[in-house]
C-alpha cells in the first residue's frame, strides 16, 4: 500500500486558515519544506493531522477541543480536511470542532468506502495504519528518531509493535478476555454474594494496573527529559570551568587521583569478598566450630566404619556373619537397624567435611588470615576516595563561584533536576519492582497489581462455574502473547539485517551499525553514536520498518534540523530523501542553513516550498515584498510558492513574526 | 528442591547487585545465609523462587564447610550434641544427599532456605529497611554486623577465640 499526503486545509483554527497542497492526482513531489515560523502553529497541525488520520478526536475533552478555536473565531467551529492518496485513490478525513459544544465530528470521503460517511471512517484496509500510534511514527517530531536509541524510552519495541502491527495480537487477547467478562457478567444475578466483591476488586486491579502502566510511561518520559537537561548543564559549567586554567588542571589532577583511588577501592573490595566468601573466614569462632565440629565427629566415630550399606547385604544373605541363620524377622530387624547408620555416599561426604575442615581451617596459618586488616584497608581506601571526591566538588564549586550568578543558578538548577530524577527513579523502581506478599491493590508494583488480579480472576472463575473458560481465556493470552514475543524477535533480527545494510550506503564516510534492538536500539560496538549518528540510524529504523511489507508512508516531521548543529543537518539533509517516497518537513528559516543545500542535493529539482505566516500588523512590511504569482491569502494567513521567496525568508523577519 | 529466595531479596539488593565483586544471586543467598546462622534463627518463607540448585563456583570450594555450620546450627537449635552418635546421624541422613550436586536432601535445602530467609529479614531490620546503595558500604557494615551477631549468639560464643583469622 502507498500512502501519500495530498495536502490539508484549515480554518477557524488555532493555526492560520489555510489550504495547503502538496500534490495532485496522486502525484507529491519527494520533499515538501514547509517553512513556518514559531508561533505560526506548527504543533497544531501537526497535532491536528495526526487526528483527522486517526480519528483520536473524538475522545478529546471539551477543553482540549476549547484549544484550538482561533481567538477571531466568531462562527464557533474549526475544521481541518486533511487530504490523502491511498493506491492512487483518494481518501479524505474531515474534522469539525465545535467550540461550543466541545465535540468533534468527522466525516469521511472514500470510493471504496462507499463516498461519503458521516464519521471517521477509513476502507477497512488503511484502517489497520491508521492507530495513534502507528501514525505517531510517520507524524512525528525531530527528537522521536534519537529517542528510539534510549534504553529508558523503549520506544524502539513500541514501534516495531505498531509497525507490524503485532498490536492485533494484544486485541485478540483482550476479545478473549471480554468475553470471559461477559460471561461472568450474566451469571452474576443467579450466584453467590461474593461475586460481586470479587468483580468489584477485579475492576479495581484493572484500573490501577492501566493507571500505573500510564504512570509508568510518563514518569520514563520525564525521567529522559531531565538526564538530557542534566547533561546540557553539566556541559555548561564544564565549559565554564574550561575557561580557567589553573582550575582545569587542578581539576584534571584530582580526577586522575580519583580514578587510581576508585581502582584500590575495587581490588580491596574484591579482596575482601573473597574473604567473606569463606565462611570459617567471617569470624574465628565459626573457624573454631568447625575444628570442634571435625574433633568432635572424630571422637563419636562419625562416620561409622560399618556403613548402611553392609546391613542391607547382610539381609539378603542366608546366613548371619556370625553363623546363625537370617529368617524374616531377623531380616526385618537388620534393615531397620541400617536406617540408623549412613550411607557409604554419606560417610564419603562427611569425611570430605573433615578432610575440608582440617585443609582449609585447621592447618591454615594464623597469620596468613586477614579479613580483619583487609576489611581495615578496605575501610582506608573509602575515605580516600571519599575525601578526594569532596575536594572535588569544591573545586567544581569554586569554579562556580568564579564564573558568577548564572553559573550558580545551574548548579542549582543541577541539584533540583538530580532531586527530581532520584524521586523519578525511585517510582519507577517501586512500579517495576517484583511482587511482595501481604499488598493490596493500593500499591503500585505492577507484578503484585497483576498477581491480584489474577486470583481474583480465578475466584470469580471458581464462583460463575467458568474454571474452564478461564483456563482457555488464559490459554489464548499465553498464546498471543507468546506469538507477539516470537514475531517480535523475528521481526528485530530482520530488521537489524535491513537497517544496517541502509546505514552501509547512507553512512558510508562515517559507518555504523546496528548490533541488536531490545527495547531501544543497540548500536555496535558503541554505547551510543554522535548525535547525528543517532539521528540517522532512528530515521533509517524507521523508514525500514515503515517500508516492510512493501509499504509506503509519508514521514511528516517537525524540525527535523532543529536541534542540531551545521554538519549535522548537513548529513541529515542528505540522508532522510532516500529513505522514503515522500518527506513533510515543518521547518523554520533558522534550520535552512546546510539543512537546504544538503536536502536539495539528495531530492534534485523534486522539492515543493512553501512559505506560511501570519497576517498581522507585526507582519504587514513583509506584504510589499510578496512575489507577484504564486501567492494565497486568507483572512489571518499568505502562503507563497516557491523557492526564491522561501530561502529569502530571513530570520530577521522571523523574529518580528 | 533448590536454593530460594522471596522475590523481594532481589528488589531490596538490587543496587549492588552486579556491583563490584557481587555477581550471583548466590552472592547474595549466601550473605543471607551466613546471617541466619550466625543468630541460629530460621523463618519459613511464604513464597520464594528456586533460582540454582547447587553450589555456584565461587562457593564450590567452601560447599562442605558451609553444610558443616549449617549442621552445627541445627544441632544446637535442637539441643544436640555432636557425641550422640544417634540423633546426628539422624540429622545427616534427614538433610544431607550425596548424589545430589548441593549434597542437600529437600529437607535439607528447605531448612537452609529458612535460614537464609530469617538472615534476609534480619539485615533489612538492621539496616533500619533502607537499601543497600554502594556495595563497598554495605560489605563493612556486614563484616562488623556478622562479628557482633556470632559473638552474641551463645552456641557459636562457646567456641571461644582460640584459632585467630
Amino acid at each position: 500500500m502507498k500512502i501519500h499526503l495530498l495536502g490539508w486545509e484549515c480554518s477557524g483554527l488555532r493555526c492560520p486558515d489555510m489550504k495547503v497542497d502538496l500534490g495532485s492526482d496522486g502525484k507529491v513531489p519527494k520533499v515538501s519544506l514547509v517553512q513556518m515560523p514559531n508561533g505560526t502553529g506548527k504543533t497544531t497541525v501537526l497535532t491536528l493531522l495526526r487526528a483527522a488520520l486517526t480519528g483520536e478526536a473524538r475522545q478529546w475533552k471539551p477543553e482540549t477541543i476549547a484549544e484550538f478555536c482561533s481567538r477571531d473565531n466568531s462562527i464557533g467551529t474549526g475544521k481541518c480536511i486533511v487530504r490523502l492518496s491511498v493506491d492512487g485513490e483518494p481518501l479524505t478525513f474531515e474534522l469539525q470542532l465545535s467550540f461550543a459544544e466541545g465535540e468533534a465530528h468527522y466525516r469521511t470521503t472514500s470510493p471504496s468506502a462507499g463516498g461519503v460517511v458521516q464519521d471517521w471512517h477509513p476502507p477497512r484496509d488503511v484502517r489497520r495504519f491508521l492507530t495513534e500510534k502507528f501514525v505517531g511514527l510517520f507524524v512525528f517530531d525531530g527528537e522521536l528518531a534519537s529517542r528510539l536509541l534510549n534504553p529508558s524510552m523503549a520506544r524502539a519495541e513500541e514501534a516495531i509493535d505498531a509497525l507490524c502491527q503485532l498490536d492485533l495480537l494484544d486485541e485478540v487477547g483482550i476479545i478473549a478476555e471480554n468475553a470471559w467478562t461477559k460471561v461472568t457478567k450474566d451469571m452474576g444475578a443467579k450466584t453467590s454474594q461474593g461475586l460481586a466483591m470479587w468483580r468489584r476488586r477485579e475492576e479495581i486491579l484493572s484500573r490501577q494496573i492501566r493507571t500505573v502502566r500510564q504512570a509508568e510511561k510518563k514518569a520514563a518520559e520525564e525521567l529522559e527529559k531531565k538526564r538530557r537537561e542534566l547533561e546540557e548543564i553539566d556541559s555548561k559549567v564544564s565549559g565554564q570551568i574550561a575557561a580557567d586554567k589553573v582550575l582545569q588542571a587542578e581539576l584534571e589532577r584530582m580526577k586522575l587521583a580519583e580514578k587510581e583511588q576508585m581502582g584500590n577501592l575495587e581490588s580491596s573490595l574484591s579482596t575482601v569478598i573473597q574473604g567473606i566468601r569463606q565462611p570459617h573466614r567471617l569470624h574465628p569462632m565459626l573457624a573454631n566450630a568447625l575444628g570442634v565440629l571435625k574433633k568432635r565427629l572424630d571422637k563419636a566415630k562419625l562416620p561409622d566404619v560399618t556403613s548402611r550399606q553392609f546391613f542391607i547385604e547382610l539381609a539378603e544373605e542366608p546366613k548371619c556373619v556370625c553363623g546363625r541363620p537370617i529368617g524374616e524377622k531377623e531380616r526385618e530387624s537388620i534393615l531397620s537397624e541400617a536406617g540408623r547408620y549412613l550411607g557409604e555416599d554419606i560417610s564419603g561426604v562427611i569425611n570430605a567435611l573433615k578432610q575440608d575442615i582440617e585443609t582449609q581451617v585447621l592447618q591454615t596459618d594464623p597469620e596468613q588470615s586477614t579479613l580483619p586488616a583487609e576489611l581495615h584497608r578496605l575501610a582506608e581506601n573509602e575515605q580516600k576516595l571519599h575525601r578526594t571526591q569532596t575536594e572535588l566538588q569544591g573545586l567544581e564549586a569554586k569554579g562556580m563561584e568564579s564564573a558568577g550568578e548564572d553559573i550558580k543558578a545551574l548548579k542549582e538548577r543541577r541539584e533540583k533536576l538530580q532531586a527530581e530524577q532520584q524521586q523519578l527513579t525511585e517510582a519507577l523502581e517501586e512500579m517495576q519492582r517484583a511482587a511482595r506478599s501481604g499488598e493490596d491493590e493500593s500499591t503500585c508494583c505492577l507484578a503484585s497489581l497483576e498477581r491480584q488480579r489474577a486470583e481474583a480472576r480465578k475466584k470469580i472463575a471458581e464462583i460463575t462455574n467458568t474454571v474452564e473458560l478461564r483456563r482457555r481465556t488464559d490459554v489464548i493470552r499465553a498464546i498471543t502473547k507468546n506469538a507477539k514475543d516470537r514475531a517480535r524477535d523475528r521481526l528485530k533480527k530482520a530488521l537489524v539485517g535491513d537497517c544496517n545494510r541502509r546505514l552501509g550506503k547512507i553512512l558510508e564516510a562515517d559507518p555504523i551499525r546496528v548490533a541488536t534492538i531490545q527495547s531501544c536500539i543497540v548500536l555496535e560496538g558503541q554505547k551510543e553514536g554522535s548525535a547525528g549518528q543517532n539521528l540517522a540510524v532512528g530515521y533509517t529504523f524507521l523508514a525500514t520498518a515503515l517500508h516492510r511489507g512493501a509499504h509506503e508512508f509519508p514521514l511528516v516531521v517537525d524540525s527535523p534540523a532543529g536541534p542540531l548543529d551545521d554538519k549535522l543537518r548537513r548529513e541529515i539533509g542528505e540522508m532522510v530523501p532516500q529513505l522514503c517516497d515522500q518527506f513533510i518537513a515543518f521547518t523554520i528559516s533558522t534550520e535552512r542553513k546546510d539543512f537546504l543545500p544538503a536536502i536539495e542535493k539528495a531530492a534534485g529539482k523534486n522539492i515543493r516550498y512553501i512559505t506560511l505566516f501570519r497576517n498581522t500588523k507585526g507582519t504587514a512590511h513583509l506584504i510589499k515584498g510578496l512575489p507577484k504569482q504564486g501567492v494565497k491569502n486568507s483572512k489571518d494567513g499568505i502562503l507563497v510558492e516557491g523557492r526564491e521567496y522561501f530561502v529569502q525568508f530571513s530570520l530577521a523577519e522571523e523574529s518580528e513574526v | 528442591m533448590a536454593f530460594r529466595m522471596r522475590p523481594e531479596v532481589d528488589d531490596w539488593f538490587k543496587n549492588i547487585f552486579k556491583q563490584g565483586p557481587i555477581q550471583t544471586k548466590f552472592d547474595i543467598y549466601y550473605l543471607c545465609l551466613m546471617m541466619g546462622l550466625a543468630t541460629g534463627q530460621c523463618e519459613k518463607a511464604a513464597s520464594g523462587q528456586d533460582f540454582v540448585d547447587y553450589f555456584v563456583a565461587e562457593y564450590k570450594p567452601v560447599q562442605r564447610l558451609i553444610l558443616g555450620l549449617f549442621i552445627m546450627a541445627e544441632i544446637a537449635r535442637l539441643g544436640l550434641e555432636v557425641s550422640d552418635r544417634e540423633d546426628v546421624r539422624k540429622l545427616i541422613n534427614g538433610y544431607l544427599d550425596p548424589t545430589n550436586p548441593a549434597h542437600l536432601k529437600e529437607d535439607g535445602f528447605s531448612k537452609l532456605n529458612d535460614y537464609a530467609n530469617a538472615g534476609f529479614n534480619l539485615i533489612v531490620k538492621e539496616q533500619g529497611n533502607i537499601r543497600p546503595h554502594h556495595v563497598e558500604v554495605f560489605i563493612q557494615w556486614y563484616a562488623q554486623a556478622i562479628a557482633n551477631k556470632v559473638k552474641g549468639n551463645r552456641y557459636w560464643a562457646s567456641f571461644g577465640e582460640g584459632v585467630k583469622d
